[in-house]
């Protein structure tokens, strides 16, 4: 019974545990140190535990971006731990603050080149050479970093900072327009890198890379083959990898009337490829699912190649295959609209199995054929058709009749949304305010917003219908409200000056400028103030000025 | 000539060569002293005065020639005062149109002389031609302007262009064709003397730096520590007297702050402040540029205060005046002999011609210029500019530039980006070419803080401001000096 009661209460406890996992809310995911600034396990396991405590502060402040603080925390571990295994780390630490501090020569001298000088042999010195490279990019001077990354890549072929090395070596080679060069390091990084994990996204950045090369210079095979460094061959990515970049080429090589050609025989190579991964069967469902996504593929490629008949015919066979099912049907539909042909895409959203889904397509076409009356009968009828989700049409129909511009019709149908969906009343509100504005309604448009809680942007609104009127205090009155929101104080600010301005209080309109350079220095708005100043006023004296500190 | 005169023309002759070295000096040589370049066109003004006043007496044809001659000193000394009032409005423009202006007149009257003594020849040939033609009747003016009245006789060629019955006028309307022969071939005579002037030395200038020499490191205040202990008597610690021992508190500390900068700055090492590839004539001058589209003239009066503030901070010489160029005036300084930096601002639109961006690159790369580009007021000119960048030199890309980059640490560190209105961002952007920056954007208004009011900023913001201008300016000179030394020695 003891027993039985343990058991219960352990298993109370499981359940309430996964519930809570599942419904707590997850963390905000903490920031976390790049690659760069890791210490290797086995340095960090032979610290102290004051010499963690010490980094751990360090890091801390490196984390949150209190970048001179953490410089001097690593400081401090080198004058209270200056036999330390942490070290060069913290050496190495204290460098990257001043690169972040943009004191990247300081960072070079004093930091990146003593932890090689001092621990050569150490993990931190391999990273402190990459960083000089990357310093060296930093100051402009291309050549230089390309020396170091290279000269790092041959002393330490198999770091995975070499490869961190080639890939930087492919940005210098890329800007230079070195095409050669870039071949030769994307090969370098897809066939002879150390497949590891760090190394995975560069890889398959060059295997693709090199794979899009071959596929324009029209070697197909050598492309697969280059794909094929990164992807394993029994997994179904392979085959996405190849259908996807050789496709962006097919594509690219066919908008132009002088590669069509090979467009066309690149095409070919990469359907018959798909074609050859096909299963046989197709009554498993995995097979079924394989069949689908390769004939959709195939699909994909006829359609590069502008080939309408074809395509139609791949979706066919599709549905011959696994039978006729609404995304297929959709599919085609989405070729025909594309097509210009509009009423067979109707004509096919009208075999769709979900009535609603198709019915909403069609409101859908009739929208975007600007037949506005039509599209909203279609999303009326979907009412009746789903009476659940009529807040859903009732958006849709809102939203057509703001396309064509019939604001009565919208605010009766906001009106409508505000008794079917009250919980969004602030939406809907802002919405009537909105027609109410194109419809010049200031007045009604301000008792809108008012109805909102949108602010502080409904303050601004509200101003400007008052502009509208001509009624510079209440807009003023406005503005002062949304200064007291930190976020948009420089707005406000700047557009008082400018309503001071156009009510032709020209005094207090350069003194709101001024106070706007003054106490937003560091805003877009005190640009823009100082501008007009000078260029409206002919007023040198615009305050303001500040630093990038 | 009566002989009264032959004295005074004598002299003004050789006056005139004279003045002809002072033009050709101050377009091209710069061998002379602004001082001796005044007292030159001076002299001519002079001259042209005294001639002037005494061809009131003179004979019609003689006093026009003195109006004639006396024009082209005037108009000299005109353009050079002008040249000197500096590149700021109106007196750039004025320069500008009084030196084409001058050119259309001189050509005025080159032809109208030309006309005058075509005429007279021709009309000396005629004459003679008709006393010789015995019985010849009379002949109408309609009919002499037309064509000869007094034919050569059969057999005889003449080939002298001034006479109107040279063979090539053929045998009708040879007025007209002696008429448009010699006002075609004055022209070509003219646009050929014009275009060689301005080749070989109206258009060609000289930059040169200051000579001296110095060292290129951070410019910090030394404070110098003086231990100054109170002089005390010791007396014999036995003895019954009592003597107060000062605490060590007392111990006055002096500090002294060494003003006065513990180093020269600049480049090289030559005497005094200056620049090893600079010259004992040269100067640091402040070169605007000036381009089509926007407001390039934006807060031109602060140049002048920048000027001098550069000066101040590192005693180099400096022009009294800065000057505004067109780019495709970059193109007349020669390699070695062009400004190091010139600076351009604005806030509208910069609209450059291919000419104009293949001059800029080849200021850029080849003569090893240097761009210090300011935005005066929009991120529109920001875009402009990085635009243009983009153009003159494709394959580089800009870096924001570390606080730490000699060009924000020497001769004065600055810890920060000052910027009076952040209007094309906050950070400081360059282009580098060969390690280095050949263009140095700042995006907030630097020209605006060196005004006289600074824009009303905190004077640590202008202060940081004139300092960073500073830097720019000194950045460029040391770069073209190491180039300059580099070429001698490779030389």
């Amino acid at each position: 019974m003891v027993r039985s009661t343990k058991k219960i209460r352990l298993s109370a406890s499981l359940v309430l545990l996964v519930l809570l996992t599942a419904f707590l809310p997850a963390p905000a995911e903490a920031a976390r140190l790049g690659y760069l600034e890791q210490m290797p396990i086995e340095a960090f396991a032979k610290l102290r535990e004051i010499e963690r405590h010490q980094l751990k502060i360090a890091e801390k402040f490196f984390l949150k971006g209190e970048y001179k603080a953490a410089a001097a925390e690593y400081d401090k571990f080198l004058t209270l731990y200056e036999r330390s295994v942490g070290g060069p780390y913290s050496l190495l630490m204290w460098a990257h603050c001043q690169v972040k501090l943009r004191l990247v020569n300081t960072a070079v001298r004093d930091g990146f080149k003593s932890v090689v000088d001092y621990w050569p042999d150490s993990h931190e010195a391999v990273v402190a050479s990459f960083m000089i490279g990357k310093c060296h990019l930093l100051n402009g001077e291309p050549s230089k970093a390309d020396k170091v990354f290279a000269q790092l890549a041959e002393d330490f072929p198999k770091h995975s900072l070499a490869t961190l090395s080639r890939v930087e070596m492919l940005g210098i080679a890329s800007a230079r327009k070195d095409l050669e060069r870039q071949v030769e390091l994307w090969t370098d990084i897809a066939f002879d890198t150390p497949k590891t994990r760090e190394t995975a996204p560069h890889r398959s950045s060059a295997a693709r890379s090199l794979a899009t090369h071959f596929f324009q210079q029209d070697q197909f095979q050598k492309g697969v083959e280059a794909l094929g460094t990164y992807y394993d061959q029994n997994r179904p990515e392979y085959l996405h990898a190849v259908h996807d970049v050789c496709n962006s080429v097919v594509s690219k090589l066919f908008r132009s009337s002088g590669t069509k050609s090979r467009a066309e025989k690149l095409g070919d190579s990469l359907i018959s490829f798909v074609e050859k991964a096909l299963p046989l069967d197709s009554k498993e469902k995995k097979d079924q699912a394989r069949t689908r996504d390769l004939l959709e593929r195939i699909a994909d490629v006829q359609k590069s190649l502008d080939r309408d008949k074809q395509v139609l015919a791949a979706y066919e066979r599709l549905g011959k295959v696994l039978g006729m099912d609404d995304d297929i049907l959709g599919s085609m539909a989405a070729w025909h609209k594309g097509k210009k042909r509009i009423d067979q895409a109707r004509a096919i959203y009208g075999r769709y199995k979900d009535k609603v889904n198709g019915r909403r397509a069609i409101a859908s076409s009739y929208r975007e054929e600007k037949n506005y009356e039509e599209a909203v009968r279609q999303y009326l009828s979907l009412i009746e058709l789903d009476k659940d989700r009529e807040d859903q049409w009732q958006r849709d129909v809102v939203g057509t009749w703001r396309d064509a511009a019939k604001w009565d019709k919208a605010i009766a149908t906001y009106q409508t949304l505000l008794k079917v969906d009250p919980d969004r009343y602030s939406d809907y509100n802002w919405g009537i305010a909105e027609c109410r504005e194109r419809q010049s309604k200031w007045n009604e448009a301000i008792l809108s917003y008012r109805q909102t809680d949108n602010f502080p942007e409904a303050y601004f609104r509200m101003a400007e219908c008052h502009r509208h009127l001509k009624k510079w205090n209440e807009g003023l009155i406005l503005l002062n409200q949304a200064r007291s929101h930190d976020k948009v104080a420089d707005r406000a600010q700047h557009r008082i000056a400018q309503f001071y301005e156009m009510s032709g209080q020209k005094e207090k309109a350069i003194k709101s400028f001024q106070v706007t350079c003054k106490k937003y220095p560091k805003s877009r708005y005190a640009s823009i103030s100082h501008a007009h100043l000078q260029t409206k006023y002919g007023i040198s004296v615009t305050l303001g000025g500040a630093t990038d500190e | 000539m009566p002989n009264s005169s032959r004295g005074p023309v004598v002299l003004t002759i050789l006056a005139s060569i004279g003045l002809l070295y002072f033009w050709a000096d101050w377009l091209a040589f710069q061998q002379l002293s602004l001082t001796h370049h005044w007292s030159g066109f001076g002299l001519g003004l002079a001259g042209a005065a005294w001639w002037l006043e005494r061809a009131r007496k003179m004979q019609r044809v003689r006093r026009l020639l003195v109006f004639s001659l006396s024009f082209f000193p005037i108009w000299l000394f005109l353009v050079f005062a002008l040249n000197e009032m500096g590149g700021g409005e109106p007196w750039g423009t004025l320069r500008s149109y009084s030196a084409t202006g001058g050119i259309f007149l001189a050509f005025l009257i080159g032809l109208a002389w030309l006309t005058w003594f075509v005429e007279r020849q021709s009309r000396i040939f005629q004459l003679v031609r008709l006393k010789k033609a015995e019985g010849a009747s009379r002949v109408g003016p309609l009919q002499a302007m037309h064509s000869s009245v007094a034919l050569p006789g059969s057999g005889s060629r003449v080939w002298d262009p001034f006479d109107m019955d040279a063979w090539y006028y053929g045998r009708k309307r040879q007025k007209l064709r002696q008429s448009v022969s010699v006002t075609f071939g004055y022209l070509v005579f003219f646009l050929l003397v014009v275009f060689l002037l301005l080749q070989l030395s109206g258009c060609r200038e000289l930059y040169e730096m200051p000579a001296g020499g110095g060292e290129q490191k951070p410019n910090q205040p030394v404070v110098k520590v003086q231990k100054v202990i109170k002089k005390k008597i010791i007396f014999n610690p036995l003895s019954k007297v009592i003597a107060k021992v000062p605490p060590i508190e007392e111990i006055k500390l002096q500090l002294m702050e060494i003003t006065k900068h513990a180093y020269t700055v600049g480049y090289g090492k030559g005497a005094g402040a200056g620049f090893a590839g600079g010259t004992n004539r040269g100067k640091v001058r402040f070169i605007r540029l000036e381009y089509s589209g926007g407001d390039w003239d934006q807060g031109i009066d602060a140049d002048l205060n920048m000027l001098v503030q550069y000066n101040l901070r590192t005693q180099h010489k400096i022009a009294e005046r800065p000057e505004t160029r067109k780019i495709i005036q970059l193109k007349n300084f020669p390699v070695g002999k062009s400004p190091p930096i010139v600076y351009m601002t604005g806030q509208k639109n910069i609209s450059l011609g291919k000419t104009e961006t293949d001059v800029l690159r080849e200021y850029l790369t080849n003569k090893h210029g240097m761009l210090f580009a300011d935005n005066g007021g929009s991120a529109h000119w920001g875009n402009q500019f990085k635009s243009l960048m983009n153009r003159v030199l494709p394959n580089v890309s800009y870096i924001r530039v570390p606080l730490d980059h000699p060009i924000h640490r020497i001769p004065f560190p600055i810890p920060f980006l000052p910027y009076v209105a952040p209007h094309g961002g906050t950070d400081a952007l360059a282009w580098v070419v060969n390690g280095r920056i050949v263009a140095y954007y700042h995006p907030g208004d630097i020209g605006d803080a060196w005004a006289d009011d600074h824009a009303g900023v905190p004077a640590q913001i202008w202060e940081a401001c004139y300092q960073l201008g500073t830097n720019v300016i000194f950045y460029g000179h040391t770069e073209y000096s190491k180039w300059l030394e580099a070429r001698k020695k490779s030389d």
